[in-house]
């Protein structure tokens, strides 16, 4: 891993799953791939944790998974993002905003 | 929270299916990976390893997926049970030897608990049953046997003045009646007053119960039948209803039928009435004359009382008491009310008996559990290394307790379930060998409720048995195992000594227990009974009204029947009597000399035997003095006394031709003296005892008694054929021998004994296997000691010191506390010692030598195999 690449935020691999997920259904490998190339690659995704995570958002019904074809015609399982993933995208989002800006304002208090 | 568990159920259910499809999806990754390795430049094998390592392996991430799903304790607790059958396969004969040890003793302790539910703890099949009480009558003034049933004096008191107390109360009066018209049987019942089904809470099955309008005396007969007479007499038809049967040559009509659940409450400690079993065939309405309203004796109805919701006990009693006072107020005796609970009637006797049973089952299960626990810690103890090992690789010490917990908990379900097939499948041995005389015997089965328990004994178990192995599994120091090979084991016990002395303090405790009961049964056996009961036959017969109509009728029936039977070949003697021995008391009545000037209720009460000349010769009882009376003394009053009442009368006198009373009647003349017999029960003297001539009270059941020549069973037929020719019509039932009854008064003791003595055996055993185990796993491990000390010169006599002392210190131990158990058991079990003291010298020395003798071979066994151990030995070894 190279030296400027940084683990993902302790927390937030849900939030940037979901998020990768709302552009489209994907695999597991794939959504790695997209969400370091999204971070301009500066997040390396622990693949490993990935897949649980997938799983425990599946429990809870954030995320739906199906079999599919890929476009080099292997089999791979798809996630797709389900309403109630939505509705948690946009709750995990707000919060990460308002925690981003908190964390800002304490970084930039004018002494 | 239901719903999380069925998802997490099905997912355990498929999650075979979820395994594989994740280990697809993680190939697919890894393919993906490969392949842009691969783009980057790498090569094949390169971009590969890259590719596993930048997932972190397969395997943790399954794993880790799995958690994910929320299987993860569930499935491992499934992989940690087949871990652990399968280590129990390995070794076939420790597990087969465990889960039978365990299977013996849930057994033997669900079927005894089976009695203990069945009898004592399930409530009596009546609703509302803690309302039924019993009434009988403590009559201060017949000291000597102060409880008493009551009479139609008292029932029809309470009937009239008591209001609140006895809205629901009612009388019956156990009776024996022939049904001719077909085969004649005879059938009992009771004649009942109309309340009383409607007080037990039953409904008729078919018909109708009594009506109070046909409780009045010499109104045209009804009757009411059980299921069980419908069935066997009458093939269930339902048109019955309505038939005129004939009871005792009467017309009867059938107005109705009990359902098949009705019980009789089973009053063996009140019954006091002829031939009566307590079986209930036949109902038939209760009626009572003025006269019996104003007797004031015939103390033979059984009372039965169920209390308003707001009325206790002793208000009743009082109320009763009130009554009573006013209905005896004028005659000599002076009746109090006993109100006891009718559960406590039927099953009170049985309590005591059944509880130490249930003890005696839970101290072989508990030397069982013990044993079982020995084994277990000894197999731990050659795990010792492997548990090193892993402690040393960083396992946690809990896995190890957890290990033995779960290995000895799945042995206890298993032996668990064997338990309770066992059980079931020997319970009807058990109810077979169970006295008659213990009550609610139908209602014993292996429940529900029994069910239950043994599970919770069977936990019990598996915890128990968990204790020795788990304390050697927690500690294990790996250091010490690692370097030092097996001495270090060594000097640490394979089990706790503490489980040897438990066993073998309640192997002395079970054997002093069951010494007492032996003890008991063999003084009881040896008892002075003051008749023979070798080659005795006895049978009820049963002469109905309408054809001897006559009371001579009677007596010259009943002359005839024994003429004959005196003359079928290989009869030696035949006596007539109303009451064999050891069937209880009866026909009581007070007796003092003639010129006795206290008042009646002061005389001493003695047991009546209205009997033929010839009987005390055919029931073996010896004449000591003086004559029996013989048909010449008809038209006198001869009476023949037993030698307590001589002896108590006229003290170094001599008593014949002296004069003695029966209650208010004319003076009698002593004619002879016979021994005294214990003609009331087994285990108490009779006192005083009467003999007069039969034909003064000829009545219509009697019992003939018959001595023969040679083996009594094979004259059955020839004294039933006698009877029949002589008196035909004359049905002759219940014949037994005198040995049978005999046998049915020790039938209780023969039943505690035999059951109390397997456990205390089974228990003996257990101490020998657990010694054994001890001393020989301490032989084996110092094997090399013993052979290296040999060599150098220590005696044999060094090695058995060292192996008994390893197997008996904690025998001697649990000896101690075994004796204080099994004399406090003996004390618990004192109402059913006899002539023995609980703290018997004898028998505490002899149980604890038996234990102390069994563990000394125990230890031998293993002492000698180290002795012989050649030097050699340790060359090979090492």
């Amino acid at each position: 891993m190279p030296p400027d690449r940084t683990d993902v935020l302790q927390g937030t691999l849900d939030l940037l799953v979901l998020r990768a997920l709302a552009i489209e259904p994907m695999h597991g490998w794939g959504l790695a791939q997209r969400i370091e190339q999204m971070s301009g690659d500066v997040f390396a995704i622990q693949q490993g944790t990935l897949y649980p995570s997938l799983q425990r958002m599946k429990r809870k019904g954030w995320v739906d998974s199906a079999w599919r074809v890929t476009e080099n015609n292997r089999r791979a399982r798809y996630y797709a993002l389900t309403g109630l993933g939505r509705r948690q995208l946009d709750a995990e989002r707000a919060q990460w905003e308002r925690t981003a800006g908190a964390v800002n304002g304490v970084l930039n208090w004018a002494e | 929270m239901l719903t999380e568990l069925l998802r997490r159920l099905r997912s355990l259910a498929r999650g075979g299916r979820e395994d594989a499809e994740m280990e697809q999806e993680l190939h697919f990754h890894l393919e993906m990976e490969t392949e842009k390795n691969r783009a980057a430049g790498m090569d094949a094998r390169e971009a590969r390893r890259q590719a596993h390592l930048r997932l972190g392996g397969v395997a943790p991430v399954q794993e880790a997926v799995r958690d994910a799903r929320g299987v993860r304790p569930v499935s491992d607790a499934i992989r940690d049970v087949r871990l652990t059958v399968r280590s129990l396969r390995r070794s076939p004969l420790f597990t087969a030897v465990t889960i039978a040890t365990l299977s013996l003793g849930i057994g033997a302790t669900t079927a005894v608990y089976s009695f203990v539910d069945g009898i004592l703890l399930s409530p009596l099949a009546y609703r509302q049953p803690d309302r039924l009480m019993t009434v009988q009558l403590v009559i201060p003034e017949l000291e000597q046997f102060p409880v008493w049933n009551v009479n139609v004096r008292s029932v029809d008191a309470w009937r009239r003045a008591c209001e609140t107390t006895c809205r629901e109360l009612t009388a019956l009066q156990p009776t024996s009646v022939l049904a001719t018209g077909g085969t004649p049987e005879p059938l009992d019942g009771a004649r009942v007053l109309p309340g009383i089904f409607d007080l037990l809470r039953v409904e008729p099955l078919l018909g109708r119960f009594f009506r109070d309008g046909n409780a009045t005396a010499g109104s045209a007969g009804v009757a009411v039948l059980t299921h069980g007479l419908w069935q066997r007499r009458y093939g269930g038809d339902p048109s019955v209803l309505g038939r005129v049967i004939t009871l005792d040559d009467r017309p009867v009509e059938i107005v109705g039928v009990l359902p098949a659940s009705f019980r009789l409450p089973r009053f063996e400690n009140l019954a006091a009435t002829d031939g009566w079993t307590g079986r209930a065939d036949i109902f038939e309405p209760l009626a009572w004359t003025d006269f019996q309203v104003r007797s004031p004796g015939a103390f033979d109805y059984l009372a039965l009382l169920r209390l308003p919701p707001d009325v206790t006990a002793d208000r009743a009693t009082v109320e009763l008491n009130g009554i009573l006072d006013d209905a005896f107020a004028s005659t000599p005796l002076h009746p109090r009310a006993h109100v006891l609970p009718l559960a406590e009637q039927v099953v009170g006797a049985a309590r005591r008996p059944l509880w130490l049973l249930l003890a005696a089952v839970a101290a072989m299960l508990l030397a069982a559990c013990a044993n079982v626990s020995n084994l277990l810690a000894a197999r731990w103890l050659e795990r010792s290394r492997d548990l090193a090992l892993r402690g040393a690789l960083g396992a946690p010490p809990r896995d190890g307790m957890l290990r033995a917990l779960r290995e000895s908990l799945l042995l206890a379900v298993a032996g668990g379930l064997g338990g309770v097939l066992i059980a079931h499948a020997t319970l009807h041995v058990l109810l077979a060998a169970a006295p008659v005389d213990l009550p609610r015997l139908d209602e014993v089965a292996v429940d529900g409720a029994v069910l239950a328990t043994s599970f919770g004994v069977t936990l019990a178990c598996g915890l128990l048995c968990a204790l020795a192995p788990a304390w050697r599994a927690s500690r294990v120091a790996p250091m010490e195992m690692l370097t030092v090979r097996e001495a270090a084991a060594g000097r640490r016990g394979a089990a706790p000594a503490w489980l040897v002395g438990l066993q073998a303090a309640l192997g002395v405790g079970l054997l002093v227990v069951t010494g007492l009961l032996l003890a008991s049964f063999v003084r009881v056996m040896q008892t002075d009974r003051g008749f023979d009961v070798e080659r005795l036959l006895a049978a009820d017969i049963q002469l109905s009204h309408p054809r001897y109509p006559d009371p001579g009728d009677l007596t010259r029936v009943y002359a005839d029947v024994l003429r004959g039977l005196e003359d079928t070949p290989g009869v030696l003697a035949a006596g007539l009597v109303q009451r064999l021995p050891l069937e209880g008391r009866s026909f009581i009545d007070s007796l003092a000399r003639a010129d006795d000037v206290r008042p009646i209720v002061e005389w001493t009460l003695a047991n009546f035997r209205f009997v033929s000349p010839d009987y005390p010769r055919a029931m073996g009882i010896a004449l000591t003095r003086g004559r029996m009376f013989t048909e010449d003394d008809r038209r006198r009053r001869p009476i023949v006394i037993s030698a307590e009442v001589a002896r108590t009368l006229w003290p170094g006198e001599d008593p014949i031709g002296r004069l003695v009373r029966r209650g208010g009647q004319d003076p009698r003349e002593v004619v002879g003296v016979v021994a005294d017999a214990r003609v009331v029960d087994l285990e108490t003297a009779a006192g005083f005892v009467a003999y007069v001539p039969y034909w003064e009270l000829p009545r219509r059941q009697a019992i003939v008694v018959v001595r023969t020549e040679s083996d009594p069973g094979a004259m059955l037929a020839a004294v039933t054929e006698t009877v029949r020719t002589v008196a035909p019509g004359l049905p002759v039932h219940n014949i037994r021998t005198m040995d049978g009854v005999l046998s049915r008064a020790v039938a209780g003791r023969r039943f505690q004994l035999s059951l109390t003595g397997a456990f205390a055996l089974a228990a003996l055993l257990l101490v020998g296997l657990g010694v054994y185990g001890v001393v020989a796993a301490a032989v084996e491990r110092r094997r090399t000691e013993i052979a290296v000390r040999l060599a150098l010169g220590a005696t044999t006599r060094r090695v058995f010191g060292m192996a008994l002392g390893q197997g008996m210190r904690p025998v001697i131990i649990g000896a101690v506390f075994g004796l204080a158990a099994g004399v406090s058991g003996g004390r618990a079990a004192a109402a059913l010692l006899y002539e023995v003291a609980p703290h018997d010298g004898i028998v505490l020395g002899t149980a604890t030598l038996v234990v102390l003798a069994v563990a000394l071979a125990a230890c031998l066994i293993p002492a000698t195999r180290a002795v012989r151990t050649p030097a050699t030995m340790l060359l090979r070894s090492e």
